[in-house]
């Protein structure tokens, strides 16, 4: 409770001190990918708070590397 | 205003330096200096033993309370027990003060392994402590027996291993690093010291064991402690550790006591010994030697001789050299044909010399150990005689 | 922001810290795992393979000097498959980011502080690493050239010091390991030591103001920061031996606790890991810095600083997701990060050498050939 909270009131205040400035340079390009990102670091770290699982993408990585990986291992025997 | 600014901000930052997440104040802590691992059937039992820093501390009286406190409790693991002992102490035990763990004969017998994991894998538990096991009694005991001259028992256990090792030679200081290495090569086996309750150990918990002139229960180490693997299988007598010491070049200092040709004897203080052991595998049967190299002083003389002539000093070198050869030679017959276990590193030696050969005979390692072949050469040079030239017998007679 | 410019020395010394980042504490353990007693011989390998590593970077730096890797990359492959490149290493070094801040996290509470949360230790580096992003690559060299002094005496300190433990016979026997092992030994070495230095290209060359003295730069920097890093590896197997050194987690400072002179100078193996989080902070920074400006660069943003708090918060929630413990961390360093990197550090290095030479694409051909907007983007960067 009190994480999502803590975690909801930093997200105001970043967009409290960056957006005027950001409204104030009028890029659409910058505002968008700010607020995109900062909902998404919102989101994962109220998640995270509430000790939600979310999917590990060096898991996915693992999965695409492990091949290679094992390969590596039979072929230099160690 | 900036530069006002900047100094109250960096004024208020000192004050996270200090960090307060993880503290615990000095009076929170028990310091631990001894740790005694016992088995009692299927259980651990665990006893710490924690420094009252009132009675230690110079500036106050000693107020007749003991200056360290044991407490006990028993677990199902090593862990599970230390963690227990806060049901009776007043703080948690703090480990990063250990001075020696004692290791109760009966768990040693079924193996230390379990318990060094312990001692490794935890973060507070450093790596400068000494490790010994209790020879006929249990670590509870061990760590029961206060003692004069220095307070806390812990330390007088560790100090007298360290000063025994360098000035007698027949006990061995073993960290948990060393420990660690020998116990994880399948090839080797490790010593520790043993140590024994002399007295009635009922009367050495109490401050009146330290109160007299003779002290009615001491710690005395008793030898060196066998182990097969991690399992304890024996103990060797003073002069045989003594002799091991020699083998494994960790003597700095000792006396050895020789026979004088007509009657009486003589000792001899040995001020530097270095042994440097070789080997080699000539087709696929390994073969040591085992080289000592001597320096002494004849150190007390109580027979009559000519110590000014240098047929004599010659015989002393001699009959020294000769005495630590055989007694090297019984102790490697003791270790390679009782104990059968290699804990003289003598793998390791034959690994590094040949690491190709010594692959193919790895295996049998346990086979080829207790017939191996081993020559101990010994070196002795008589450098000094004392402060005196001839004894105080041989003046009065001539 | 204007275009920020570091010196060579800076550049240097940026190098020499980041090669070893967390290097430094677990690459003792795994390489001991492997070629045993050997490590110290892999190390030396190893580093001498990186130089031609570097010179890999080098070459590629060279393509558009004035250029950061992810413009680069949109030059040299066209727009779409450029940025589509780019934006996987720009991922590439964010989930580094994570891990990294997971790694120094999880190391201050294992050794130090057992009851802390990682989660703690990482916010605290997080944002210093944000606050460094935003006061630009300069300030943050500046830094650099600080702590520098103090983590050479730190560690001369810690060489005298252990020396008394040092036993010999934990060298022998030398050349123990089959090659296979020796092979991987060192590829692993390669893989946690050069590999993240291909990160720096986002500062190298175009961040530097003369580019020879940067190449020679990016050389020394790297050797010395291997030769730190050979010496601490033989040290660990000489002092340590090889069975310890392979069973820690964290064998450098199972090192430095050892260090006890006269029974007075001892316990001090806090001070030593003043040395390891610098280098960790060095190498994060380089990561997280080559994200934030790779976005930017990207997305065409003129200034990449209002990104940075978001991505500091997601890079935050990051340490807490790519590894759930130890054992997570330590199988991916050891199995996984070597073909994963090896993409970004050795083949698109490489592919991207290729695609120039055929377009024939050099910084001066640029230059000529898109003269107006060429100027425009570097005011930008």
């Amino acid at each position: 409770m009190f994480i999502t909270l803590g975690i909801v009131t930093i997200s105001a205040l970043i967009i409290y001190f960056e957006m005027p400035q950001l409204m104030k340079t009028g890029e659409t390009k910058t505002i968008w990918t700010f607020s995109i990102l900062l909902f998404i670091g919102t989101a994962l770290s109220i998640m995270k708070g509430l000790n939600v699982t979310i999917p590990n993408p060096l898991d996915l990585i693992t999965i695409l590397f492990k091949p290679f990986a094992d390969l590596l291992k039979t072929v230099l025997k160690y | 205003m900036k530069k006002i600014t900047t100094v109250i901000l960096l004024t208020l930052l000192t004050f996270l330096l200090s960090g307060c997440w993880s503290k615990r104040e000095l009076n929170e802590l028990a310091i631990a200096v001894a740790l005694g691992v016992d088995k009692t059937d299927d259980n651990y039992e665990v006893s710490v033993q924690i420094v009252d820093p009132g009675q230690i501390s110079s500036k106050q009286p000693a107020s007749g309370r003991a200056p360290v406190i044991t407490y006990t409790a028993q677990g199902k693991t090593v862990f599970e027990a230390i963690r227990k002992i806060t049901n009776s102490s007043p703080r948690k035990p703090y480990f990063s003060h250990l001075q020696v763990v004692v290791i109760g004969e009966k768990l040693a017998s079924e193996g230390i392994e379990p318990t060094i994991d312990f001692l490794a894998r935890d973060h507070e538990i450093r790596n400068d402590f000494n490790i010994i096991v209790a020879n006929k009694t249990t670590a509870k005991e061990v760590l029961n027996v206060l003692t004069p001259i220095e307070k806390i028992p812990a330390q007088k256990i560790s100090s007298s291993i360290q000063n025994s090792e360098k000035a007698w030679g027949s006990t061995l200081t073993v960290n948990i690093d060393d420990l660690i290495t020998t116990l994880r090569s399948n090839e080797n086996s490790p010593v520790l010291t043993a140590i024994e309750v002399i007295g009635d150990p009922k009367l050495g918990i109490d401050q009146t064991n330290v109160e007299r002139i003779k002290t009615p229960v001491i710690l005395e180490f008793s030898g060196l402690a066998v182990f097969k693997q991690d399992k304890f299988v024996g103990v060797l007598t003073d002069d045989e550790s003594k002799s091991y010491n020699f083998l494994n070049d960790n003597v700095e200092s000792t006396i050895e006591v020789i026979s004088c040709p007509k009657e009486g004897r003589l000792s001899t203080e040995i001020t530097k010994s270095k042994t440097k052991i070789k080997g080699k595998i000539v087709n696929g049967i390994p073969k040591l030697t085992v080289h000592i190299e001597i320096d002494q002083n004849v150190g007390e003389v109580d027979c009559t001789i000519n110590l000014a002539e240098k047929e004599t000093i010659q015989m002393i070198n001699e009959k020294t050299s000769n005495l630590i050869k055989e007694k090297t030679e019984q102790v490697l017959n003791t270790i390679q044909k009782n104990y059968q276990v290699d804990n003289l590193g003598f793998s390791e030696v034959l690994h590094r010399a040949d690491p190709k050969e010594w692959k193919k005979i790895k295996e049998d390692w346990a086979t080829i150990f207790p017939e191996l072949e081993v020559n101990v050469k010994v070196n002795v040079r008589t450098l000094g005689v004392g402060t005196i030239h001839n004894s105080i017998s041989q003046q009065s007679k001539e | 922001m204007e275009k920020q410019v570091i010196s060579a020395r800076q550049f240097t010394i940026i190098t020499l810290l980041s090669s070893m980042g967390t290097t430094i504490i677990i690459i003792p353990s795994s390489l001991a795992e492997i070629v045993k007693q050997d490590a110290w011989i892999a190390a030396i390998l190893g580093v001498a393979i990186s130089l031609l590593l570097i010179k890999l970077y080098i070459t590629v730096g060279n393509i558009i000097p004035s250029l950061s890797f992810v413009e680069v990359n949109e030059k040299v492959l066209g727009k779409f498959i450029g940025k589509t490149i780019s934006l996987a290493f720009i991922i590439f070094a964010y989930l580094s980011v994570g891990e990294l801040l997971y790694f120094i996290g999880k190391f201050m509470q294992t050794e130090v502080m057992p009851e802390t949360p990682t989660v703690a230790f990482s916010i605290l580096f997080m944002l210093i690493i944000m606050f460094a992003t935003y006061l630009g690559l300069e300030v943050f060299a500046r830094s650099a050239e600080i702590l520098f002094p103090v983590f050479l005496l730190l560690f001369v300190i810690f060489v005298i010091f252990i020396s008394p433990d040092i036993n010999i016979q934990n060298i022998q026997p030398l050349f123990e390991a089959t090659t296979g092992s020796f092979i991987y030994g060192i590829l692993l070495f390669i893989s946690a030591f050069a590999f993240p230095s291909v990160v720096l290209l986002m500062i190298f060359p175009s961040g530097i103001n003369v580019i020879k003295s940067a190449q020679k730069g990016f050389y020394i920097g790297t050797l010395f920061g291997g030769l730190i890093l050979i010496i601490l590896i033989t040290l660990s197997i000489l002092v340590l031996g090889a069975t310890n050194t392979s069973l820690r987690t964290f064998p450098s400072y199972a090192l430095a606790q050892k260090i006890s002179i006269g029974n007075f100078l001892q316990r001090i193996e806090i001070i030593m890991t003043f040395m390891w989080i610098t280098t960790i902070y060095i190498r994060l920074f380089i990561y997280f810095y080559a994200t934030v400006k790779g976005l930017g660069q990207l997305l065409n943003i003129k200034d990449h600083r209002p990104l940075i708090l978001p991505l500091g918060m997601i890079a935050v929630a990051l340490s807490l997701i790519v590894h759930p413990n130890i054992v997570h961390s330590d199988i991916f360093n050891k199995e996984i990060w070597l073909p994963y990197s090896s993409i970004f550090a050795v083949f698109l290095p490489l592919l991207l050498l290729l695609i120039a030479k055929i377009r024939k694409i050099s910084g001066k051909e640029v230059n000529i050939k898109k003269q107006p907007k060429t100027l425009l983007s570097e005011k930008d960067s």
